[in-house]
């Protein structure tokens, strides 16, 4: 069974979203309340989030920070429609992806889906693909969901891990904002969204800049981004 | 500001000079008048004292020429000449002297005239006063005392001499007083510089504030209220309680807003949830459900076309301005229309791109030339193409949007960018769209500083045109 937390204030939709997960294949606890919701989500019992940006007593987002600071379970922000500057933040802050209420419930659980095969990558994903990266000064493990620079374990989120996975996998190439959007986040790019740009620029923060003197993540404009390879730049 | 600043100061500047200038010219001319009486007094008082002292000098010379002869008379000469006030000679017969001293002039004349008469003689003028006295002694014939002493001098400012006065009485003003009028126009412009800037200052920080204010910064308040209780102090005060005023009303709004766009959606979340339960229960109710789902995806859009419009009407997202690529902006709009379009079998032509970028929101300018076009699409006949054109101007960029469509009547042209406005009937419902799209563009338009207007094309269509400066 998948273990999903739904922290909304919104009781009724809490028990309407039970109620419509159940049949899906979820198991969904909910809590109404932001402390209680961030004491649950740091458990480590449930592999996926959903939280409400609109929450009494602390903002989905203070919530998010908290959380953030010692656990990387995914999380799947619902806010409000047209507050760009809401899914800016909660991507920022990181969360792996959002979805602005009202929302099309099918969509939830595709999106639901989406970060849930991030996370535990089924055995076909396993076997196609190289399980381990070695990349400059970055190890990727797929197998374990590790990162380590340096030796040093990287806490990435999901969304970041599966972005870096797939920038290095195809390292030395363009990959377009469309296609990163498509892999990493399992939707199509749609207009104004900027979600990609907010997990690649989280990363370049989280990795560093640069390797040496050069640009580790390098973004090619009006099209996307190319994680850069030593040789190139000889 | 800087202009107000100079009119204070160069105004109080004169002012204080005409005034120290004013003081000075009436003191001297005080003096002017009692300055002739007090001359003419001591000019006569000057006269009697020589006349007395050449009379008894006159007395001396003949004794002490009678009794020691001529040696004696050069010695007591000699002593004369040593008086430091009054010079006096002894003129012979052929009226030369004994010492061969410099006769002032007149003198010989004086001394002739007063030996014709045997009387004494004298002459006042302007700057001295001489006296002739004709010794009176049987072996001596012929000798003449004349004395001079020099009058009061007015000063050459003072002299009546037509000639000297312009250029000269300047120069002797700048000989005189150069210095302390150098001191008093420095102490005068420094004073003045003070009390110029003090009253400018906090105008200055008014407008700092106000200009602050109307970037959209409303927590901008005037810092320096200098503890004043002037007028400008009062309006100080008055701005930052407009200002905190201003800012608690958008805050509210904006708070208003945010739980509006939140009370209004959670229903329309669980309605959707709900509908999808009632799907997977009741399959042959599945038409009513469409529809139902339908119905509150247009509530849905409505609600956030509304927020949209309010929000910007409000001016209430002040996010910071960016270059944005109208091209860019432009494709992708057009990459996401045309899907839709493909399928009505319309599609968008992009005539002219002009590489451009502007200075704004790319949100904003987006939901602009997206409701634009979408509208365009809306109306545009089957089969037809909604046409963009974008140009650049010298100041600005116009983005002209033309659609194949039944147009709009002239009277119209103003009332279709207000929300809800519809021209006919016919075109209601059905065409789609919540209508207050362009109500969105034409404020996010002006938002922008630019400006938006209909027309109709020549032949047939509608041609919304966008007007937007540049940088």
């Amino acid at each position: 069974m998948k273990q999903i937390l739904v922290i909304d204030d919104d009781k009724e939709l809490c028990e309407l979203l039970v109620e419509f997960l159940q049949p899906e294949g979820f198991s969904v606890e909910t809590v109404n309340e932001p402390h209680s919701g961030l004491r649950r989500a740091l458990s480590g019992e449930h592999c996926l989030v959903v939280l409400d940006v609109m929450l009494p007593g602390m903002t989905g987002f203070e919530l998010l920070r908290n959380l953030r600071i010692s656990s990387q379970v995914p999380v799947l922000m619902l806010t409000a429609r047209g507050e760009d500057i809401d899914r800016i933040i909660g991507l920022e802050m990181g969360a792996d992806d959002y979805l602005p209420k009202p929302f099309n419930p099918r969509e939830l659980v595709a999106r639901i889906q989406a970060i849930w095969r991030r996370v535990q990558p089924g055995e076909k994903q396993l076997s196609e693909s190289q399980s381990r990266i070695e990349f400059d000064d970055i190890i990727i493990d797929f197998g374990s969901r590790n990162v380590k620079q340096n030796g040093n374990s990287v806490k990435l989120t999901a969304a970041e891990f599966s972005l870096l996975y797939e920038l290095l996998k195809k390292a030395g190439q363009v990959m377009t904002r469309e296609e990163l959007t498509q892999k990493v986040l399992n939707r199509k790019l749609e207009i104004f969204d900027r979600s990609i740009d907010v997990h690649v620029s989280s990363l370049r923060k989280k990795l560093g800049h640069t390797i040496g003197n050069r640009e580790r993540i390098k973004t090619i404009r009006n099209t996307g981004y190319l994680y850069t390879q030593s040789h190139q730049e000889l | 500001m800087r202009s107000l600043f100079y009119k204070l100061f160069l105004s109080f500047l004169l002012i204080s000079l005409l005034a120290s200038f004013t003081t000075i010219m009436i003191s001297y001319w005080a003096q002017v008048g009692p300055y002739g009486e007090l001359k003419k007094r001591v000019g006569y008082n000057q006269l009697q004292a020589l006349t007395h002292s050449l009379s008894i000098t006159g007395l001396a010379t003949v004794k002490i020429h009678e009794s020691g002869g001529k040696e004696a008379l050069m010695v007591y000469l000699e002593e004369l000449e040593k008086q430091p006030y009054i010079q006096i000679f002894l003129l012979q017969e052929d009226n030369s002297n004994f010492s061969n001293r410099k006769l002032p002039p007149g003198a010989v004349d004086l001394a002739v005239s007063s030996r014709t008469s045997h009387d004494l003689q004298y002459n006042v003028s302007e700057t001295a006063i001489m006296v002739a006295l004709p010794l009176v002694s049987q072996d001596w014939q012929g000798m003449t005392l004349v004395g001079s002493t020099a009058r009061i001098m007015r000063p050459p400012v003072f002299s009546d001499d037509k000639e000297t006065e312009g250029w000269q009485r300047l120069l002797f003003f700048r000989h005189r007083f150069g210095l302390p009028i150098l001191v008093v126009v420095l102490i005068a412009a420094a004073g003045c510089y003070l009390l110029a800037s003090s009253l400018t200052a906090p105008i200055r920080d008014l407008r700092k504030a106000t200009q602050q204010m109307s970037k959209g910064d409303f927590s901008a308040r005037v810092d320096h209220l200098s503890g004043g209780k002037d007028e400008i102090a009062d309006l100080s005060r008055d701005f930052n309680t407009m200002a905190e005023r201003t800012q608690s009303l958008l805050q509210s709004q904006k708070r208003l807003l945010r739980d509006v766009s939140h009370e209004l959606r959670s229903p329309l979340t669980r309605q959707n949830l709900a509908l999808e339960l009632a799907r997977q229960r009741f399959s042959d109710a599945e038409p009513y459900l469409a529809r139902i789902e339908k119905e509150s995806g247009r509530l849905s859009e409505l609600i956030d076309q509304l927020l949209i419009l309010t929000r910007i009407e409000c001016n209430i997202d002040n996010a910071p301005k960016k270059p944005v690529s109208l091209c860019k902006l432009l494709s992708d709009i057009v990459h996401d229309a045309n899907f839709e379009a493909a399928n009505q079998d319309r599609r968008i032509e992009i005539q002219n791109l002009d590489k451009v970028t502007v200075l704004g929101s790319m949100e904003m300018l987006g939901r602009a030339l997206e409701n634009v076009i979408r509208n365009g699409l809306h109306y545009t006949a089957a089969g037809s193409a909604v046409e963009i054109n974008i140009s650049k101007g010298e100041d600005d960029v116009a983005i002209i949007v033309r659609d194949h469509g039944p147009g709009v009547p002239q009277e119209y042209f103003e009332q279709i960018f207000q929300p809800f406005f519809r021209v006919a009937e016919s075109r209601g419902r059905d065409s789609g769209g919540t209508g207050i799209g362009l109500a969105i563009a034409k404020q996010a338009i002006l938002m922008h500083g630019g400006r938006i207007e209909a027309r109709n094309a020549e032949s047939g269509g509608l041609v919304i045109e966008i007007h937007l400066p540049l940088s």
